[in-house]
């Protein structure tokens, strides 16, 4: 289940930040998103290290924790979008489309 | 990994005893302990020593109660040799019929004593070659029941000592492969025919037969068995990391987390669950620390298999300890819950658990009862356990424990350049450290990571950190005003001032960055309120992200506060 969806603009500053769980989880899931954006940073600074995902859009799971897996993409206008997920072993495919359509939304 | 025993952090090395002919002992130890691999010795001057080193604390064999007895382990490094070399000086050998009698007599009770324990027995005599007489050193060979390869000369001339030792540590090397060999297989046959009666036997043959195969430096025998004890992971982990299968030892890792994660325990006690697992992670987080610097780098490690997938987070050490950090917060909170939960807890302080010791066996408890000289451990209950380990609990700080975890991620984030992630951290040591009534050291965390979240725009990350901010500035204050320190004036560049009308007028810095993140301004729309004339008051909120706020009460403050008031559902207007 997706529990958090964040758009992040091209200075790492949220642009917009949902989540839906119970509101004591909100403010954790959004420590989660900013977390996640150093290892967007790490993923974009280091193209070597990102391998094969490196020319995409989709940046694959970004990093996981006890409860959540965290899942980004990057626009041309390096705009992020982070979706957060309880489900622990989500297939790609799923969460690329997922993003896919933010972007459409988002465009 | 400093603090844990040396036998749980590197593998066993071999141990032979010296006895006899002690001024040979010195150049011996040296020299065994320059081999590859090192052979470690006891020193042992007179026969008698050792035959008190090898008796058993008791006569009668009485099957294992539990996994492994506590001192196991240590005491096979240090205390039980796999060979025993008597030296005998030639002069005595070949000496007098009282000599050759006493030489006898060490020999005989040496055997006895070693018997027992299946000890290897080396026999060497000191002296020049060309004074021995081949008979009597057969002789000699023949009375203690050893074959010519363990019957060597010790030449200790410096012109053919560096050959005596060679000779020496080669005997021993075999000797010492063959004593651990023969235990572990020993061993090894109970285990195939089946002879034990619980699986806690079976566990328990098991770990023993690994850490024989770990003597030999059989590491695949080790791991074999290692694998079959399971309960034994840190040695399992160990060994994978030695072998540089990092790949192998993440997946051991996870999948041991997997299997022991979830319990179903009364909730009295399910803090002990939660500290093990806390445990667990630290161990393997200082593992995989410990090994990093020998290991190639994650990024070339295949990640896991189709079955399996890896995420490259699982070779941070840094992941670890904060599943380790976020346990020890588990365990904390659940503690206090069976504290308070326990309405008969004064009972647990009626000094029943002061009696209350480690057992003979890991992992044990029972009570220690005293008569005069003698004592006895008695057996516990469940429920005198659980008594027994909430009075322990109760008296110990686990927020040092979190916050010394959390400080290890903010490390490790920070050196790698993660400076959100170490952000993250920070503010959770902080939280630490209010929650402590540390509020200096609350407050420098706090500082650094409203910065961060200012330069960015994470306005209500800020938000939560600058209502901690207040809290902390607060509290200083409060300290201040009691130790007579003089009052801090300002806070992240907003000026504080607290007037003799005992109002409070906030005044914000047009440039300072504070600006974009205030939340709330308030605008009167008369120059002068009168008592009971309408006013028109507007309350601005702002905040930069799209969603739209339902306020469902609003609470109106008056420095005389009993002129507060409440407004509650009030219809919205659009």
């Amino acid at each position: 289940m997706i529990v958090c969806v964040a758009v992040v603009g091209h200075q790492n500053n949220p642009l917009y930040i949902q989540s839906f769980t119970d509101a004591d989880d909100a403010l954790k899931l959004h420590h989660i998103v900013h977390c996640s954006l150093d290892v967007v940073d790490e993923r974009v600074n280091n193209p070597k290290k990102s391998g094969p995902t490196l020319n995409e859009t989709f940046l694959g799971l970004l990093y996981p924790t006890e409860n959540y897996n965290v899942y980004g993409y990057l626009t041309n206008t390096k705009v992020k979008f982070i979706l957060v997920t309880t489900d622990l072993d989500v297939r790609d495919a799923d969460v690329r489309n997922a993003h896919h359509k933010q972007n459409q939304h988002h465009v | 990994m400093e603090e844990y025993p040396e036998e749980l952090r590197s593998p066993p090395v071999a141990l032979v005893a010296l006895v006899g002919c002690s001024e040979q002992h010195g150049a011996i130890i040296t020299h065994l302990l320059s081999q590859q691999p090192p052979i470690n010795t006891l020193a042992l001057p007179e026969f008698a020593q050792l035959t008190h080193l090898l008796q058993r604390s008791s006569s009668s064999y009485s099957p294992p109660t539990g996994f492994l007895k506590r001192d196991w382990l240590a005491k096979h490094r240090t205390k039980i040799p796999a060979v025993v070399a008597a030296f005998f000086s030639w002069d005595h050998v070949s000496g007098d019929p009282a000599q050759w009698v006493q030489v006898c007599s060490d020999l005989d009770d040496l055997k006895a004593s070693i018997r027992p324990r299946n000890t290897k027995l080396l026999l060497a005599v000191v002296g020049k070659s060309e004074d021995i007489s081949e008979d009597r050193l057969l002789a000699l060979g023949k009375r203690a029941e050893v074959d010519s390869k363990s019957l060597l000369l010790y030449n200790p001339d410096p012109s053919q000592l560096d050959n005596s030792l060679q000779r020496l540590s080669a005997r021993f090397s075999e000797l010492g492969a063959t004593f651990y060999k023969d235990e572990g297989r020993r061993i090894k046959a109970r285990i195939e025919k089946k002879n034990f009666s619980t699986p806690d036997l079976q566990v328990h043959y098991c770990f023993k037969v690994a850490v024989y195969a770990e003597f030999q430096r059989d590491w695949a025998e080790a791991l074999r068995f290692y694998e079959d004890a399971y309960h034994a992971l840190l040695g399992i982990c160990t060994l994978l990391l030695h072998g540089g299968k990092l790949n192998e030892a993440v997946a051991w890792f996870r999948q041991h987390i997997e299997s022991y994660k979830t319990l179903d325990a009364p909730p009295e006690v399910i803090f002990l669950h939660w500290e093990w697992l806390s445990r667990q992670f630290l161990v393997f987080a200082e593992l995989l620390d410990s090994s990093s610097a020998t290991l190639p780098s994650a990024s070339s490690q295949p990640l896991g298999t189709a079955n399996q997938p890896l995420n490259e987070w699982e070779f941070h050490p840094a992941y670890y300890y904060q599943s380790a950090a976020q346990y020890m917060k588990e365990k904390r909170s659940a503690l206090e819950l069976a504290v308070s939960n326990s309405e008969t807890f004064n009972e647990y302080d009626d000094g029943s658990a002061e009696s209350v010791v480690p057992s003979v066996y890991i992992g044990q408890f029972g009570r220690l009862l005293e008569q005069g000289d003698d004592s006895a451990i008695q057996p516990i209950t469940d429920d005198e356990y659980t008594r027994y380990v909430i009075a322990e609990g109760k008296g110990f700080q686990d927020s040092f424990e979190i916050i010394a975890l959390l400080k290890k991620c903010n490390e490790m984030h920070s050196n790698r350049k993660f400076q959100r992630m170490g952000s993250l951290y920070a503010f959770q040591i902080s939280r630490e450290n209010f929650s402590l009534g540390d509020f200096r050291n609350a407050k420098q965390f706090f500082d650094g990571v409203a910065n961060l979240c200012r330069q960015e725009g994470w306005v209500t990350l800020l938000w939560e950190v600058l209502g901690y901010l207040r809290e902390c500035s607060r509290k200083q204050e409060i300290f201040a005003f009691i130790s007579g320190e003089s009052r801090p004036e300002t806070l992240n560049g907003l000026d504080l001032k607290v007037t003799g009308d005992n109002t409070l007028h906030l005044e914000i810095d047009l440039v300072s960055p504070l600006r974009s993140v205030l939340l709330a301004s308030v605008a009167f729309h008369e120059k002068i309120l009168k008592s009971g004339v309408s006013s028109s008051i507007t309350i601005s909120l702002l905040s930069p992200l799209p969603l739209s706020f339902e306020i469902d009460q609003l609470e109106v403050q008056f420095n005389q506060s009993q002129c507060n008031f409440i407004i509650m559902n009030a219809q919205k207007v659009h």
